[in-house]
């Protein structure tokens, strides 16, 4: 690389969405400078408007929030709010980039949100973040946790320039006369995830929308449903605020849809519908809720198992019909649709409210970028990428992902996010840390010995808990508590803004512990840590009252009720606190090596991109070989050939001198925490000690060995993946006369494996349309219980259907029968349309069979202390946001040991497990919690029964001299202390205490509320 | 296995090619695109008074192959082409072109449908060589009745018609259909002629032009001419 080419060490990352956010933060964990580009006034994009998250209905904003405010206080990231790219030149390692800086008319830098601004705005607009349902000011915030939490003024049609807004801000921070803004930046790679807007209905007028009030989209419902959104999560309907007592929802408008150019699938509508429909009979179980739909695409992880609770706990009623028109009494405003029962009759049925399930466009603004960027789009306007290159664009150093690269949901956009990271990083590897700046924090103060100085904010968190706790009389009750000296009340204690208020009042009040009461310290304890910490103050001198889950929700109807438990919740939180000390961290030295597990695909990526990105790694492969799984796929259903990858990859792992492989070795044992892990391994019967400072886990999967059908019985009976080597070995004939009969869900969405494997669909089309490819007139049927197809991949299903394969639906509980009659091989099944029975003589009888876990995974699991699912698949930490972590620090998950899934995501998770381990083995030491388990070794008598229960490995008992005698006592490595407290609960002589959590400290919190 | 008394039908007796016959007709060509999804079947007015209109089953029962008993439909014979299935199909089928495809192709093979074995014709039938062929264009000539031809019978305005809410003899569709087929006389004797408010609604929504409001008065300018008053 010459002088004028230098690589540069930042990365422009298009789009604030949740994968443009994800990239920014791993990125910037990894030692890069971070440009993230947004085009609105905030970052969040469509995550910040959703009310819940499928399948674990994690509220949206909640998972969402901390990580906006870690983004903005990130000292890596610049937020480029209302920016847009305007052009880039060079090449990969060395881009500039021209940005246009819209005007905001206020001044980020001086702006607090306190919305004296809009407040005094005479202007009322509809709101967009509210999807028109309710009105804001022109100017305004687009939403209470916006990051950055500014203002903004509107001023395409809205503002009318009044000034009343500059006359009321204190902060001085309105300009009028912004000026839009070039802005030239230099960066070495850029990630663009411009991300999705939703289809609009009007393109399909017959289902009414715009014309009849009670029809909405499915976004416009999950503001509905937001206990922020403009009904105050009351779901009623437009027409007349009414609660409906029948609500629809209309699959597929907008996808599946050609004669509308959205001939694709939007992968996600089938499973927030019913999200919704399950959280509307959470919010009043008397609603009736239907989903009229196509085909179920149940096909993630624990998705069908969410579908089969939907029905069966929440009677939410599932009808197999597309709606073709939807017409309104005028009088009512109800909704009358017409379709055909399963059973064949007519029928036309009233409901109070219809949901549109509108798909996924890509980005309006997508097509416009890509022309900017030079870099392709697919037909649809999605951007082109390989199967197996799925994170790159045509243009080198330009990486993309999220709904850009195809319609996906949000874990699969967070994964595609840090696999794209592990691309940038991976190019920018040698110039890493070189634009970065270290975090100082001020000096810690020392309060020892000083009376306790508590401030207590109380969080009205929208109207979540303001809604039903009072809460400035909550507020006045905190401050005639002991010691508290300060209290105040906050719309959203977890906004920027009220982090610069709380760091305000330490410093005024001179507060030496503080008081949230809120939500539930599982997501927002560590944000309200950092911001007293930047204010001078240990973190552990920090109590949070959960006056929302524990009071505020459950006590909805009592509000005076609640209103005095969140007293008691404050006064016990502000007794704990008095007594609180200041806890250290521990700063560990790591091992910047990686170790991965399974050397197939997943694990050779994982590896390659690890050693590419500039560290060690250790590969080690069970088998004599590597390649896993891979080895028995031939081609992708877009005709990319796998086989000539497969061995371009092992070449490439083999030949790259950081990557060490241990073929026909297994895992004896691993030790150690994150950054820090021994791991012995076993190979040619002798043991080997690798140390490592992260853990990648690419363990594979298996394929299902069928019992049934005949199979092993008839050597006509194969499986779809013998089928496959067939056609590619070419060892198959077919005629015009072959007759081959696929079978669908062989072990999967049964009761031994009720999850659905994902990749079955798509493999018996993709093998249909090659033996069509063969010939022509071969005759292929298809028994399917669901065509799954989702993505791009249903134009492959409308492919086969236009090539004459033929697909028959049969229900799981009457499924087909396959028998020889003679030597004729006859399939029987019930065609459901016919309502009669088909009889097909096959020549070869295919079975889609399941991916089912490996057998190693428990073992595996236990080794590295790390939960499976119900179905035997590794769990991840959190299926929204951290979809390829686990709980434990340092390891981490990809490819078939996570779930069943095709190759290129498969590659997709491999990077980001790669981008994840990078941003700690780029660390130069890191720091644990202080939150650790101390022994007080007078009282302790050595019984070892803490040793036995601590699920980490973390207690010894050792000989040692106390007070002059020799005796056995407990000692706990804090390195390894996950602060539990199993230990100190099971103690029998009370002489173990959790830091933080010390008896005294629980039993003044206890005896303050008795 | 099977019991007994359910028909259980064999495929290698059915014409597993049929499919492919249709795709070569013009209209036929996205047959097999059908993905069973009962939209068209949802949309088919006719199959609300008269459930042997279901184009849902007699597509699948073409992609089967089960060529006699597609021929021996009543559906491919009495349908009228409308096409607000096809306007519904998510997946471009021309029901209407495939229908009239079968029956080509019906025909070719010598099949005929018997009158005598069908309820078809028991029915009330109109007789076009009573009706006035030219009504269309008389329409046609006067002012805003330009595109009368152009309508589809997509039911769009009688959907749209707030008085067909509350009364039926308002029906824009069907008041198209009778001039198009030149029922004169029922045309100017019709109670909606001379009702209807002419608030264009309709004429708004139709997704081919046809200006429903300026064709009723053109028909009532005609009618008058011809001597006819309001019936009412």
């Amino acid at each position: 690389m010459d002088e004028n080419n230098k690589k540069i060490g930042a990365v422009m990352v298009v789009g604030g969405g949740i994968g443009g956010i994800q990239a920014s933060l791993d990125l910037a964990e990894s030692g890069f400078k971070v440009y993230l580009v947004e085009k609105n006034l905030s970052i969040g994009g469509v995550m910040a408007q959703l009310d819940k998250t499928f399948p674990t209905n994690d509220c949206s904003m909640c998972i969402l929030s901390p990580k906006l405010v870690e983004c903005a206080r990130h000292r890596n990231i610049e937020l480029l709010t209302r920016c847009e790219v305007e052009s880039i030149e060079g090449s990969a390692g060395n881009f500039k980039i021209k940005v246009k800086k819209h005007p905001r008319f206020v001044d980020v830098s001086k702006c607090t949100g306190c919305g004296d601004c809009a407040e005094v705005c005479p202007v009322e607009v509809p709101d967009e973040y509210e999807e028109n349902l309710a009105n804001r000011k022109a100017i305004y915030r687009p939403f209470p946790q916006a990051t950055p939490g500014a203002f903004g003024i509107d001023k395409s049609g809205a503002c009318c320039e009044c000034m009343q807004c500059e006359k009321a801000c204190k902060a001085e921070a309105i300009l009028h006369n912004m000026l839009e803004q070039d802005i030239e930046l230099n960066v070495g790679s850029v990630i663009v995830f411009p991300g999705f807007d939703e289809f609009e209905p009007k393109l399909r007028e017959e289902y009414g929308y715009g014309l009849f009030s009670n029809v909405v989209t499915s976004i416009e419902f999950e503001r509905i449903l937001s206990a922020s959104g403009p009904f105050q999560g009351h779901v009623v309907r437009c027409s007349d605020k009414k609660t409906p007592k029948k609500i629809a929802w209309i699959q597929c408008v907008g996808s599946r849809d050609s004669k509308i150019e959205r001939g694709y699938c939007s992968s996600v509508c089938c499973m927030y519908a019913t999200k919704q429909a399950l959280i509307t009979k959470e919010h009043s179980p008397d609603i009736r809720t239907t989903i009229f739909y196509i085909d179920m695409r149940a096909y993630g992880k624990e998705f069908d198992r969410y579908i089969e609770r939907a029905k069966l706990e929440y009677k939410v009623r599932y009808i197999r019909s597309r709606i073709s028109e939807v017409k309104e009494d005028a009088k009512t405003h109800n909704l009358k649709i017409k379709y055909e029962r399963e059973d064949g009759e007519l029928v036309t049925e009233e409901f109070d409210m219809l949901v549109l399930s509108v798909g996924l466009d890509v980005s309006r603004s997508a097509k416009d970028l890509a022309e900017k960027l030079n870099i392709n789009l697919n037909s649809y306007g999605f951007a082109r990428v390989d199967s197996l290159e799925p994170l790159k664009t045509s243009r080198p150093g330009i990486f993309a992902g999220g709904v850009f690269s195809g319609p996906k949901d949000i874990p699969e956009t967070v994964t595609s996010a840090s696999g794209a990271c592990a691309l940038a990083s991976a190019l920018l590897s040698s110039v890493r840390g070189t634009l970065v700046a270290e975090k100082k924090y001020p000096a810690e103060k020392d309060v020892s010995g000083d009376i306790p100085r508590i401030g207590v904010f109380v969080c009205q968190c929208g109207i979540n808990i303001g809604g039903v706790v009072n809460v400035p009389l909550v507020v006045e009750y905190a401050k005639t508590l002991p010691f508290v000296v300060y209290a105040e009340d906050n719309l959203y204690t977890c906004s920027q803004d009220t982090q610069d208020t709380i760091k305000e009042a330490i410093a005024q009040h001179s507060l030496n512990r503080v008081v949230v009461a809120s939500c539930t310290p599982r997501t927002h304890e560590p944000l309200f840590q950092e911001t007293i910490r930047e204010a001078g103050l240990n973190r552990h001198l920090f109590e949070m009252a959960n006056i929302r889950d524990q009071n505020s929700w459950v006590h909805m109807k009592q509000p005076r009720e609640a209103t005095e438990k969140a007293k008691d919740l404050v006064r016990m939180a502000v007794a704990k606190v008095s007594l609180k000390e200041p806890l250290g961290r521990i700063s560990l030295k790591l091992t910047s090596r990686g170790l991965v597990i399974g050397g197939g695909l997943a694990g050779m990526v994982s590896a390659l991109r690890l050693a590419e990105e500039g560290y060690e790694v250790y590969l080690v492969e069970k088998e004599d070989t590597l390649g896993g799984q891979a080895k028995d796929i031939y081609y992708t259903l877009k005709g990319e050939d796998v086989q000539k990858f497969l061995s371009k990859l092992i070449e490439k792992v083999t030949s790259n001198n950081k990557i060490h492989i241990f073929t026909a070795a297994t895992i004896e044992k691993i030790e150690g925490f994150v950054g820090n892990f021994k791991t012995t391994i076993k190979l040619n019967s002798s043991l080997k000690e690798l140390e490592h400072g992260a853990v990648i886990v690419a363990s594979g999967a298996n394929e299902y060995q069928p019992t049934e059908y005949l199979f092993g019985k008839d050597k006509r009976v194969v499986t779809q993946r013998k089928l496959e080597e067939l056609i590619a070995t070419k060892k198959l004939n077919v005629s015009n006369q072959s007759s081959i009969v696929m079978i669908q869900c062989i072990g999967s969405r049964c009761d031994e494996n009720p999850y659905c494997s994902r990749v079955c669909c798509s493999e018996a089309i993709k093998n249909a349309l090659a033996l069509k490819k063969m010939n022509k007139q071969v005759n292929v049927y298809i028994l399917y219980r669901d065509v799954r197809t989702y993505g791009f991949k249903e134009d492959w299903y409308q492919k086969a259907r236009e090539q004459g394969v033929l697909f028959i639906r049969y229900e799981e509980d009457d499924k087909p029968e396959v028998k020889l009659n003679k030597d004729k091989l006859e399939v029987l099944v019930k065609d459901l349309i016919l309502e009669e029975k088909l009889l097909i003589s096959a020549d070869l009888v295919v079975l889609s069979t399941a991916t089912v876990p490996s057998e190693d995974n428990k073992e595996l699991s236990q080794l590295l202390k790390v939960p499976l699912n119900e179905d035997g698949f590794f769990m991840e930490a959190h299926a929204k946001l951290r979809p390829v972590d686990f709980a434990t620090d340092g390891i981490f998950v990809c490819g078939l040991a996570h779930s069943p899934k095709f190759i290129e995501e498969s590659i997709c998770q491999a990077n980001a497990c790669a981008a994840r381990a990078c941003t700690i083995l780029s660390r130069d030491e890191l720091e644990v919690e202080g939150i650790v388990a101390e022994v007080n070794e007078l009282k302790c008598k050595g019984c070892r029964l803490c040793k036995e229960i601590c699920p980490y490995g973390a207690i010894d008992v050792e000989l040692k001299k106390v007070l002059g005698k020799e005796k056995e006592v407990a000692r706990v490595n804090p390195a390894l202390c996950k602060g539990c407290g199993a230990c100190s609960a099971s103690c029998r002589s009370g002489s173990i205490d959790l830091k933080g959590f010390s008896d005294s400290e629980i039993l003044t919190q206890i005896g303050a509320l008795v | 296995m099977a019991e007994p008394q359910v028909k259980i039908i064999r495929l290698s007796e059915l014409d597993l090619n049929f499919k492919y016959e249709i795709q070569k007709e013009p209209g036929g060509e996205n047959i097999t695109r059908c993905f069973a999804c009962g939209s068209c079947t949802n949309a088919c007015p006719i199959r609300e008074i008269d459930e042997k209109y279901n184009p849902r089953k007699i597509i699948h029962m073409a992609l089967l192959g089960m060529k006699d008993e597609v021929f021996k439909s009543e559906f491919v014979w009495l349908c009228s082409s409308h096409y607000t299935c096809f306007e519904r199909c998510p997946q471009g089928v021309n029901i209407g072109a495939i229908a009239s495809a079968v029956r080509s192709i019906a025909i070719k093979e010598g099949f005929y449908p018997d009158p005598q074995d069908s309820s078809w014709n028991e029915q009330e039938v109109i007789e076009f060589d009573e009706l006035d062929q030219e009504l269309k264009y008389k329409v046609a000539a006067e002012e805003g009745g330009e595109n009368i031809s152009r309508c589809f019978a997509c039911g769009s305005c009688t959907a749209m018609c707030p008085e067909r809410e509350r009364d039926e003899r308002y029906n824009p569709r069907k008041f198209i259909r009778m001039i198009i087929l030149g029922m004169k006389k029922e045309v100017f004797q019709s109670d909606f002629l001379w009702l209807c408010s002419t608030h264009y609604r309709c004429a708004q929504r139709c997704p081919q032009g046809v200006n429903i409001k300026e064709i009723m008065n053109a028909i009532k300018n005609i009618a008058t001419g011809e001597g006819y008053t309001s019936p009412l």
